[in-house]
């Protein structure tokens, strides 16, 4: 079952076959509950709009087809369960692709300076995962989210699609994100 | 193909960040939320299983009931085990702690309201010292050894009987008062998620004694009612939903997506805020209660909807506006309607 793709799994899960949705929920649930996490940064309601996701995909299953890719499917749903949620918040939020903002955008607080040289490896370590949690919430939403989705496996166009936002505008609101992180922790890497 | 895509665009990776990112990552959902999913997963598959047989053949249909009821009475025999909290023996433990002096553990011992077991098993170490002590006090009575003790006793249990229907009475999982669940569900969600570490701090002293018995958690009602909540297509609940009765825990993605979709050409949906004030309500009081969409031809609104969470401050009030929340009348006002489905009629 592991050596099927994720298409196939939600295709027999739609069918029927329960062992495949165990198989894509093991395979995706971290990465959607790191997502979520990432964007809402409050557990308890990133651990409700997990639920959510998992439920709408459930029930969507029968609608489901291979020609799109599972794996922006799900962020898909992921992504407007975020959007509902800042709605019922604070109301509509912008998140259409605007390349521009992101270099105007990223007026980013400084954090407390957690780099102070340890001796201990591990404890440098620890520091360092810290120290990027701390410098991920201090991006910009639209290039955390898109870093996020990139390490979480998603591709360039499969963000593209999820985010509903140009190519060009992806790959350049990852590369700030990198250059920025790589510039805050340059210690750690 | 494991489903993380690679690209071919690698410069945008950075293998030393990605591996801090991975060590950062917090991956673990709480058990329960996880089983919850799968057994949704699991109860859905088995339906359309079930649905899909009635469609072919008969030992289909065997089968599938056969599989129906071997989820429901796996389902069914995980929700026991979570939710066979005794009330009783909760309030009773309560009582040995709100009345802790030690005569009126031995009044419950006396008249052997929880089994030793089960008394055992709620009871702090020192009163199952005194219980032990009063319990075979009880049995020597039982046997008549002393008449005047026995005389003791049958005044005792008539105090016992009376303090026990005070102590119900009073106790915070009496009847009067709804299940901490039943308080969640009816809240909307915003509320219930704000609520939440209140809610879970609460919880926390009854859990723990369910714990330490080893029955398990109290969450599963909440759990199998929201389940069920899910499972329902958002946009047919909200069809059928009064208009001043709109389900905050329901997707305003879902309301809005049913809306786009009935809404005739050259009309236009404003959501004039999100969330508004509840008509009726105090200013600046349950401000993230009410959601409020206008359709609109032109300049010209058609209809106003003015959509309140269940148990608002305002919603019986609501009820006998309803001239605010439905379609624009030619006088001006506006004509009542009762639910979302009689809106496509309308606007057309």
């Amino acid at each position: 079952m592991d050596a099927l793709s994720d298409e196939e799994l939600m295709c027999r899960y739609r069918d029927g076959d329960t062992s495949a949705f165990a198989t894509l929920f093991a395979r995706h649930k971290p990465g959607v509950l790191s997502y979520l996490r990432r964007q809402c940064r409050n557990a308890a309601i990133a651990e409700e709009l997990y639920q959510d996701v998992w439920t709408t995909l459930i029930n969507a299953r029968e609608r489901y087809t291979a020609s799109a890719k599972f794996i922006t499917y799900l962020y898909t749903i992921a992504r407007s369960r975020l959007i509902d949620h800042v709605r019922r918040q604070r109301g509509f939020v912008v998140v259409a692709g605007d390349s521009n903002s992101d270099e105007t955008g990223d007026a980013i607080v400084e954090a407390p300076d957690t780099r102070a040289p340890d001796p201990v490896a591990a404890l440098h370590a620890e520091r360092c995962v810290e120290q990027l949690r701390v410098e991920l919430d201090h991006l910009p939403d639209e290039q955390r989210e898109a870093f996020v989705l990139h390490e979480e496996g998603v591709n360039l166009e499969g963000i593209s699609d999820v985010t509903q936002t140009p190519l060009e505008t992806v790959k350049s609101r990852i590369r700030y994100a990198l250059a920025k992180l790589r510039k805050k922790l340059e210690d750690c890497l | 193909m494991t489903g993380h895509e690679k690209d071919d665009d690698e410069p945008l990776r950075d293998p030393a960040l990605s591996a801090l990112y991975q060590k950062s990552r917090q991956v673990s959902a709480s058990p329960e939320t996880d089983a919850k999913i799968l057994a949704h997963a699991a109860s859905a598959a088995a339906s359309a299983a079930m649905r899909k047989a009635q469609r072919q053949k008969p030992w289909g249909q065997i089968a599938a009931a056969a599989a129906i009821l071997l989820v429901v009475g796996s389902v069914g025999t995980w929700m026991i085990e979570r939710e066979d909290v005794p009330v009783t023996s909760l309030a009773r433990s309560e009582r040995v702690e709100l009345e802790a002096p030690a005569q009126k553990r031995e009044n419950i011992a006396l008249n052997d309201q929880p089994t030793p077991e089960a008394f055992q098993a709620t009871a702090p170490a020192a009163p199952l010292e005194k219980a032990r002590k009063s319990d075979s006090a009880s049995t020597s009575m039982a046997a008549g050894a002393l008449p005047e003790i026995a005389e003791k006793k049958q005044l005792a249990d008539r105090a016992q009987a009376e303090s026990d229907a005070a102590a119900v009475a009073r106790s915070p999982v009496a009847a009067s008062e709804p299940a901490p669940s039943a308080i969640a569900l009816a809240a909307p969600k915003e509320e219930r998620l704000k609520s939440e570490p209140a809610r879970k701090a609460k919880a926390a002293a009854p859990a723990a004694v369910a714990e330490s018995t080893g029955i398990g958690a109290l969450k599963s009602a909440e759990t199998a009612a929201r389940m069920d909540e899910l499972a329902q297509s958002p946009v047919e609940q909200i069809k059928q939903m009064p208009v001043h009765a709109y389900d905050a825990t329901l997707p305003s993605l879902a309301l809005e997506a049913w809306l786009q979709s009935i809404v005739p050409s050259g009309m236009t949906i404003a959501w004039t805020a999100v969330p508004v004030r509840c008509h009726g309500a105090e200013a600046g009081a349950m401000a993230a209660q009410c959601i409020e969409v206008a359709i609109v031809r032109e300049t010209e609104r058609v209809a106003l909807l003015h959509f309140e969470s269940p148990g608002s401050p305002s919603q019986a009030a609501s009820e006998k506006k309803t001239l605010v929340y439905g379609e624009a009348s030619e006088g001006g006002g506006m004509k009542p309607i009762r639910t979302l489905s009689e809106l496509p009629a309308r606007l057309r």
